[in-house]
This record gives structure tokens, C-alpha cells and sequence, in this order.
């Protein structure tokens, strides 16, 4: 369903110019490109969940935004349930529903306005996207709010009309960015129930996290990327049995030691 | 771009725009609520201090005292003018400094006549008002010594002191009057509306969105970055224009039922307006006000794009409004009129044309420049709007770069120019012409003329090696075969003579504008050598005007498949760059032929050959108007108001059938000519 081929993405960023500040009074600035993801490539089948583990700053989310379809690439292709994005960027957005702690709601409207304006962005018409409105609100539990201004939710509210707002076009893969950061138990326990009952139907599941533990419960298969680069991949399983370890944990922090970045 | 994806993040934004009690406040009942309450306090405040100044008392002091008759004059001044009180003083300058008096009179007797020296402080209001109270008494005294003169000598008074009399009546009709106190101040308020309807949203949709967290959430869906930035834009500019129409309607019935309810009503009450008679200026004006929106929703966008937060949106916002509020006090300078040169002035056209459509004093030519100004500002803003939206940097950076255009090094070789650089370059190519051309060709004569020539040429080669395009490719540089070179002087001959005969009737329908036409030539021809004018009127636009608009221009609007897009759309920009009214249509259709020939033969000799043709017929026409050339010229002269079918008929199939041949001969690849 996701084919990731050789993909990579540069930023520019201003850094300090250390050799130009010596000899003037002014602070020189120069600009330095620098690599978030580094030539990743990975297929993610049907009907798995497929992890994204890393620590921060990893280019976890640089690489999902690609995914996405937010960011393009440097270089490399991204195949999306068969579309290009390069080719046919919508088509190809079209199968995703995506999530991240960025992707916050607009607050001066409800989430039965919010359900018709997207549906309309993603071109259902008025029909599809009333009964699918009324499944969602069922699915979600959202009858007592489904009018009020989302800016007058609860946390909890909100995070379900976030999860709702993906799922309105029936999508066949979603992206979620770290979606149980910061969560309660209960509310990324639902989470977490939501993925598998989504895996079940035979959807596609992407999503990234730095909570090892959770990961290795939840994923089919796993990506373990540092520094831009793919560290790991595999199942858990695998992963562990080849670097002799018991858990995911232990296995970050080998495969970065192996590569003499930790003393 | 699809056309319901707009009208929905449209839809969206108007709501959330609508929905939000900052913005609404500044779009309507800031506006409705404002002006009443502005005249009200501001007509309060004048009167109660002119009402305090003008009954105060005031001290003078004289040298010698004046007789009775002056002193009752001086003293007995009615209330409700205020008096004067005459104390006084050892050093008058002292008393005038201290403001212990408000002026000091000197009183210098001579022989014949006495003199009356006024020795005021003009920074101190007193004295002024002190002023006009002596010499109001002053001028009572004189006339009552002279009247007693007169009476003494005999004489009769009237016919002594008002042999003439003189009185001046107003003729202007009483909706010019009303257009005349609107003109003065509705233009600058309409600008302040539109900036204050166009900011607040601006800032909302662009940073607003970024600050909340919510583009993100809209960037996930599958919709192109121009028609997210279209419904926006959209959006901005409708608020705009809805704020400056309510402020307009706010203004006018203040002044219907404020102003005209008052004491005021006795002069001004009586106006009647015909209706009839304004509604061009008012369309006008709409339309202005209409574009100006456009542009100040485009540019106060761009700023907001480049703002990571609502704070620095305003921060880097007010600039902006100073910028374009200062030039918009232009129609309140009396004697600022609509010419040439304000007309291409950004903000201060707009503000200049809407007070001289409201005065009835327009000129289509002025409104024409300002229009297309305004077009090409628009188009400009827009463009760089999307270009800068597209930036991945603006979204997700520090939000400071300006690098909206890719580096020349990232560039690959070969690349063709797209539609929008080409609208982009004839943007900048047309401000550039109006701007920069202007003023050459103005100082300059004839050599501005050459100048601007060149410019047009540097325009499209400096952006062709830039993308490192293919030039052969872009703009067509081959050999022509021999045929085609026939076809196309056939094409030319059946174009001119009918660009000529549309150009006659446009000038039968518009008479006023022969004006313009005369004085053109009179600029193009005033050179008395004619090898000179031929290489500046006819050779070098022969060159560069086709480098610019059959090379790249056409190479930039080309369809994958079809010409069409590329010769109609090349063909109309061509004509509106010949800014003149009356020359827009006839040269339209000359570029019409010039463009087809450069599509078909793929040779950009060919229309630069029948551009050639085309200006040095004109040039060589009017240097000799008696040679065969001009007997030929004067064979294509039809007189509109006595029109002759039968020589109208025979002008118009002999075109269609040199323009088919033309065609015909252009489409043939091969050789037929043997």
C-alpha cells in the first residue's frame, strides 16, 4: 500500500559562522543544508500497523509530512495505494487520513461544519457525506456535541472530532504522528484500541512513536530510524533475535552504540 | 485549480471570518457606528470653540486714544462678535510677548491722512482674532470718514464709491457640487476602509491559521496550494470590498440624516442629485475600489505569510498601512488632478481617480492607465502570493527567507517558460514600460523610444538565460522558407487593412480621441530624417517587441496541443500594452496575424518581417503621403459618417481573402513555390 523509495529531504537552515565572526565584530551567519531523512526506503503491506520509532529530532515527523503529502521530497519517490505523489498528488492524498499533535481543528465552527467543509475538500458529495456524518457521530459517541463550537469542547472531545475528522473519506491508510503523546491512559488506550480495530478491516495503519514499550505490542512491522537514517527494520520479533536483546529498548540503544554515537 | 475546492475554502473562511468578533467589529460596526459619532463630536468640537474664541474679550492697547467714534466702534462691537477692551501699557512688546495684550496699535498722524500700525503676535490665536475685530472696525471708521468727505464735497456717495458693483454665481450643477464634497474626502476613506476590511482578515487566514495549527490539518488535504491560497484570497479581498462599500453607505446617510437634520440643512438641504448622472462615476469607482481591494488583499497576505504569529503579522502589517495610507490624501490636495503621471502613481491613481470621476472630470484614457495599472499590480501580487505560499520554508522555516525563487543553480538546463512566467513577465514588462518608458521617452524623445525598445529585448533574453531555457526552441530563431516569407507579407496586407479600417471606426465612435492619435505621430514623426524613423519606429520594434511577445511570450502561453491558448492570449497582451484606448483593438488584431505566423512557420523572422512592414508603411505613408504608398493608404480611408458599402464591402473581402491566403501558404511545411 506504501512504497518508500530511496527518499530523502534537505532543509537549509542558518547557522552560526564561526570563522567569519572572528575577524569581524558583526555575527557572520551562513547557510548549511542538513539531511532530516537520509535515503529511507520501506513497504507497508495491508492490513498492518506499521511503527516509526525514533528519538526526537529524528526526522519522524519531516518523514511522515512527506508521507503525507505536506512536505515533497528532495530526492526519491513515495507511492501512495498505487498513485505517485510526484504523478498525482491527489488521487494519492485522497487514501490518507492523517493525524499528528500539528494538525489542530478550527475552533469557530462544529464538528458536523467541519465533517461537510472537508468532505467537500476531499469531493464526496452532499449524500455521501451526510450518511457518513451520521456513522461517524455514532462510531465516535459525539451526539451531545456535535453542534457546539469545537473551540467549546473538552480535550477529550476535541481529540475524538480529531480522529473523526480522519476518518470521513473512508480512507485506506492512515498516518498518525506520536498520536498517544501526552495522553491519559484511557484516551490512548482508545487510541490504540482504534488502530487494531482498524488493522482488522484491513486498512493500513503508519504511525510514529518514541514509547518503545507500546510499539512493541501494537506493530506488525517496525522502522527504527536516527538521525534521518534506517537504523532497523523488521518485525519486533526480528528485530530482537538479531541483536540479541529482549525488548525494543535495548535494541535502540545497541544499534546506536554500534555506530559509536553513544559512549 | 477546481472551481468548487475554491468556493468551499472560501465558504470556510468567510465564516471564520465571520464568526470571529475581532474582525466582524472592524468590518461593520466599526464603520457604521464610526462616522456618525466623528461628525457628531467633530462638528461639536469646532463649534464650541469657535463660539469660545470668537466671544472672549480681548485687550488691546492703543499709542494715543482713539477719538469717540472709534472707541464707540471698538467697544460697542455686537456680542455675539466679541469685544475689544482697551487697557493700558508702558512697553508694548513686552505687554505682546506676555500676552497681556492682543495687539498694539500705533497711531502716526501725517498731514493728510492718519496711519494705523497693528502690531500683532501671530503665533497667539488672540491676536489674530484681535486682528480681525480692529480691522472690521477699522474699515467701519474709514468708510463713515470717507462717506462724510464725499457728503461735504457735494458729491453723491454711490456713484463715487460703487461706480461698479460685482457678484459671483455659482453654475456648477448641483450634483457636481455633491460629487465635488465627496470626491474631496470619500476617496481617502474608501482606502481606509478597504485596508482595515482587508488587514484583520489577511492576518487571520495567513499567520492566524499558522498560530493555531490548523494549516497543517488543511495542507493533509488533497487540494493544490493555488486554490487554498485562492479561497483565501478570495475571502480577504470580499471583506475588503464589503467593508469599503459599508463605509461608503455608512457615510452617506450620516450625512443624510446627521448633517443635513442640523442647522446645515439650510444650505445644503436643498441639493437634489440625479441619480442617472452618477451612477458611471459610481461605477467606477466600484470598480476601483474593487481592484484596489485585490491588491491590498494580496500584498498585506504576503506579509502575513511570512509571520509566524498574529503579534508579528501586525508588526510587519503596519508599515504596509502607512505606506498606503499617506498616498491616499492625494485627493484632498487641491490642484492634484488625474494626468499622465499621477495616473501610474499606485494608491494615489485610485484615490485621484475616484475624485475626478465624482467631479465629472474624466478622461477614458487616464481611467484606462489606472485600470491596467492596477491589473498588472494585481497580477503581480498574486502571483507572488502563490509563489510564496508554495515555499515550504514560509510554512514550516523560521519564517524569514524570501526565497520564493528557485536559485539559478537549481535550475535545470533546457527549461521551458511557463504560463505564469510569462504573465509574470509581462507584469513586470508592462510597469516597467509605463514607468521607466515614461519618463525616457518624455525626456529623451526619440531616443527613449530606442531605449525602451531595448528594454523590452533585455526583459525576455535576461529571464530566457536565467531558467537556462533552449533559446532556438523559445524564441524560434530558424531560417524561413521562401513561401513562407509570401504568405506571410499576404497575412500582414489582409491584417492592416482591416486593423486599419476597426482602427477608423473605433476613432468614428470615440471622436474625442483623435487628440491622442495626433499627438502620437506628432512624437513618432517629429524626426525629419526618415532613415532615423524608420529604425526607431519600424526596425527595432520589429525586433524586440517580437523577441518579447512571438518569442517568449507565445512560447510560454503554448498548449501541449493547440496554438490557440498562445496566439489569443499573446495577441491581447499585446494590444494592452499600447496602453491607448483606441490602439488596443487594431493592434490586437495585427498581433492575431503575427502570432499565427510565428506558430505555424516556427520562424521568427517572418513576424518580425510583417511587423516591419507593417510600422514602415505607417512611417513612410506619412513622410510621403503623395507617393504610390500613400495613394494606397488613402484607397483604405473610409469615411464612417458617409459610409460607402460598396468600397467598405470590396476593403473587407479583399482582407478575408489575403488573410486566407496568408494562412493558407503559412500551413504548408513543405515547398510549393517552385
Amino acid at each position: 500500500m506504501i512504497e518508500v523509495k530511496e527518499l530523502s529531504k534537505s532543509f537549509v537552515r542558518v547557522v552560526k559562522d564561526d570563522q567569519a565572526g572572528k575577524k569581524r565584530k558583526r555575527l557572520k551567519t551562513k547557510k548549511e543544508e542538513f539531511l532530516a531523512v537520509d535515503d529511507v526506503s520501506f513497504d507497508v503491506q495491508k492490513g498492518e500497523i506499521y511503527g516509526i520509532l525514533g528519538p526526537n529530532g529524528a526526522g519522524k515527523t519531516t518523514l511522515l509530512r512527506m508521507l503525507g503529502g505536506i512536505l515533497s521530497p528532495t530526492s526519491g519517490s513515495i507511492k501512495i495505494a498505487g498513485y505517485d505523489y510526484a504523478e498525482d498528488r491527489n488521487s494519492a492524498k485522497k487514501k490518507i487520513g492523517y493525524l499528528s499533535g500539528n494538525t489542530k481543528l478550527y475552533g469557530r465552527i462544529s464538528p458536523r461544519e467541519l465533517f461537510s467543509m472537508f468532505g467537500t475538500l476531499y469531493e464526496m458529495t452532499r449524500e455521501e457525506i451526510g450518511s457518513m456524518t451520521e456513522d461517524i457521530i455514532k462510531i465516535m459517541d459525539m451526539e451531545s456535541f456535535v453542534d457546539n463550537r469545537i473551540e467549546n469542547l473538552s480535550t477529550g472531545q476535541t481529540q475524538r472530532t480529531s480522529i473523526a475528522r480522519c476518518l470521513i473519506h473512508s480512507p485506506e491508510i492512515y498516518i498518525f504522528d506520536e498520536p498517544t503523546l501526552g495522553l491519559d491512559v484511557l484516551s490512548s488506550h482508545a487510541i490504540i484500541e482504534f488502530m487494531k480495530s482498524e488493522r482488522e478491516k484491513g486498512k493500513v495503519v503508519l504511525y510514529s512513536t518514541h514509547y518503545m514499550e507500546e510499539a512493541e505490542s501494537l506493530c506488525d512491522k517496525i522502522l527504527m530510524i536516527h538521525q534521518g537514517k534506517i537504523i532497523a527494520q523488521g518485525t519486533p520479533k526480528d528485530l530482537k533475535e538479531r541483536s540479541e536483546t529482549d525488548n525494543l529498548r535495548d535494541v535502540f540503544i545497541k544499534l546506536v552504540k554500534a555506530r559509536g554515537e553513544l559512549a | 485549480m477546481r472551481k468548487n475546492i475554491i468556493a468551499a475554502i472560501f465558504k470556510k473562511e468567510m465564516t471564520d471570518i465571520l464568526r470571529d468578533k475581532k474582525t466582524l467589529f472592524m468590518m461593520i460596526i466599526l464603520p457604521i457606528i464610526m462616522y456618525p459619532v466623528l461628525i457628531l463630536l467633530f462638528s461639536q468640537i469646532m463649534m464650541m470653540s469657535m463660539s469660545c474664541m470668537e466671544q472672549k474679550e480681548l485687550m488691546i492697547a492703543f499709542s494715543t486714544k482713539p477719538d469717540h467714534i472709534l472707541l464707540d466702534k471698538l467697544e460697542n462691537e455686537k456680542k455675539d462678535v466679541g469685544r475689544l477692551k482697551i487697557i493700558e501699557v508702558n512697553d508694548y512688546k513686552k505687554a505682546l510677548e506676555n500676552r497681556e495684550i492682543a495687539a498694539y496699535v500705533k497711531v502716526i498722524n501725517s498731514n493728510s491722512a492718519v496711519q494705523y500700525k497693528i502690531y500683532i503676535n501671530s503665533s497667539v490665536d488672540d491676536s489674530s482674532t484681535a486682528v480681525n475685530r480692529l480691522e472690521r472696525a477699522l474699515e467701519e471708521y474709514r468708510r463713515e470718514l470717507v462717506e462724510k468727505n464725499v457728503k461735504a464735497a457735494g458729491l453723491n456717495i454711490k456713484e463715487v464709491l460703487e461706480p461698479i458693483t460685482y457678484e459671483t454665481i455659482n453654475i456648477a450643477k448641483d450634483e457636481e457640487m455633491a460629487g465635488y464634497l465627496l470626491g474631496q474626502i470619500l476617496p481617502f476613506i474608501l482606502i481606509i476602509g478597504v485596508l482595515l476590511g482587508a488587514i484583520y482578515p489577511a492576518i487571520d487566514v495567513m499567520a492566524g491559521e499558522k498560530e493555531r495549527g490548523t494549516l497543517e490539518t488543511l495542507l493533509t488535504m488533497p487540494i493544490s496550494n493555488l486554490e487554498l491560497i485562492m479561497g483565501k484570497y478570495l475571502a480577504v479581498s470580499v471583506s475588503a470590498v464589503v467593508t469599503a462599500l459599508l463605509n461608503i453607505l455608512s457615510i452617506i446617510l450620516t450625512l443624510i440624516f446627521v448633517v443635513l437634520g442640523t442647522a446645515v440643512s439650510d444650505e445644503l438641504g436643498m441639493v437634489k442629485i440625479n441619480a442617472a448622472e452618477l451612477i458611471f462615476p459610481l461605477l467606477i469607482t466600484l470598480i476601483c475600489i474593487c481592484m484596489f481591494a485585490m491588491v491590498v488583499a494580496a500584498i498585506s497576505m504576503c506579509v502575513c505569510s511570512l509571520a509566524k504569529n498574529f503579534k508579528e503579522a501586525q508588526n510587519y502589517i503596519t508599515p504596509i498601512m502607512f505606506g498606503v495610507m499617506i498616498p491616499s490624501y492625494a485627493s484632498m490636495i487641491p490642484n492634484v488632478e488625474l494626468n499622465g503621471f499621477t495616473a501610474v502613481l499606485p494608491v494615489v491613481n485610485i484615490s485621484l481617480l475616484i475624485k475626478s470621476v465624482l467631479t465629472f472630470r474624466y478622461d477614458m484614457v487616464a481611467i484606462a492607465v489606472v485600470l491596467v495599472t492596477n491589473m498588472a499590480f494585481v497580477l503581480l501580487s498574486v502571483l507572488l502570493l502563490s509563489k510564496m505560499f508554495n515555499s515550504e520554508e514560509i510554512l514550516f522555516g523560521n519564517g524569514k527567507s524570501f526565497s520564493f525563487l528557485e536559485k539559478r543553480s537549481n535550475i535545470k538546463s533546457g527549461t521551458l517558460p511557463s504560463v505564469s512566467d510569462g504573465v509574470i513577465l509581462y507584469a513586470f514588462g508592462l510597469l516597467l514600460l509605463i514607468y521607466v518608458g515614461g519618463v525616457l521617452q518624455v525626456s529623451l524623445k526619440l531616443l527613449g523610444i530606442a531605449l525602451t525598445q531595448l528594454v523590452i529585448i533585455c526583459l525576455p533574453l535576461v529571464f530566457a538565460y536565467y531558467i537556462k531555457t533552449d533559446f532556438k526552441k523559445v524564441f524560434s530563431l530558424k531560417l524561413p522558407a521562401l513561401h513562407h516569407v509570401l504568405g506571410g507579407i499576404s497575412l500582414w496586407a489582409g491584417g492592416a487593412v482591416f486593423s486599419l479600417l476597426i482602427g477608423q471606426f473605433i476613432l468614428y465612435l470615440f471622436p474625442q480621441n483623435i487628440k491622442v492619435v495626433e499627438a502620437l505621430s506628432e512624437a513618432l514623426f517629429s524626426e525629419s530624417n526618415l532613415f532615423l524613423s524608420l529604425i526607431v519606429v519600424a526596425v527595432l520594434p520589429a525586433i524586440c517587441e517580437e523577441v518579447f511577445y512571438r518569442g517568449f511570450l507565445v512560447t510560454a502561453f503554448k498548449g501541449k496541443e493547440s496554438n490557440k491558448r498562445a496566439i489569443i492570449l499573446s495577441s491581447i497582451l499585446f494590444g494592452l500594452m499600447h496602453i491607448d484606448f483606441i490602439r488596443v483593438i487594431p493592434t490586437a488584431i495585427l498581433g492575431l496575424t503575427l502570432a499565427y505566423a510565428v506558430c505555424k512557420t516556427g520562424s521568427i523572422i517572418i513576424p518580425m518581417m510583417m511587423h516591419f512592414l507593417n510600422n514602415g508603411f505607417t512611417v513612410i505613408t506619412s513622410y510621403y503621403p503623395r507617393s504610390p504608398l500613400g495613394k494606397i493608404y488613402s484607397l483604405i480611408e473610409m469615411d464612417f459618417s458617409h459610409l460607402d458599402l460598396i468600397k467598405l464591402f470590396i476593403l473587407i473581402s479583399t482582407s478575408i481573402l489575403l488573410v486566407f491566403a496568408g494562412m493558407l501558404v503559412l500551413k504548408q511545411k513543405k515547398e510549393v513555390f517552385y
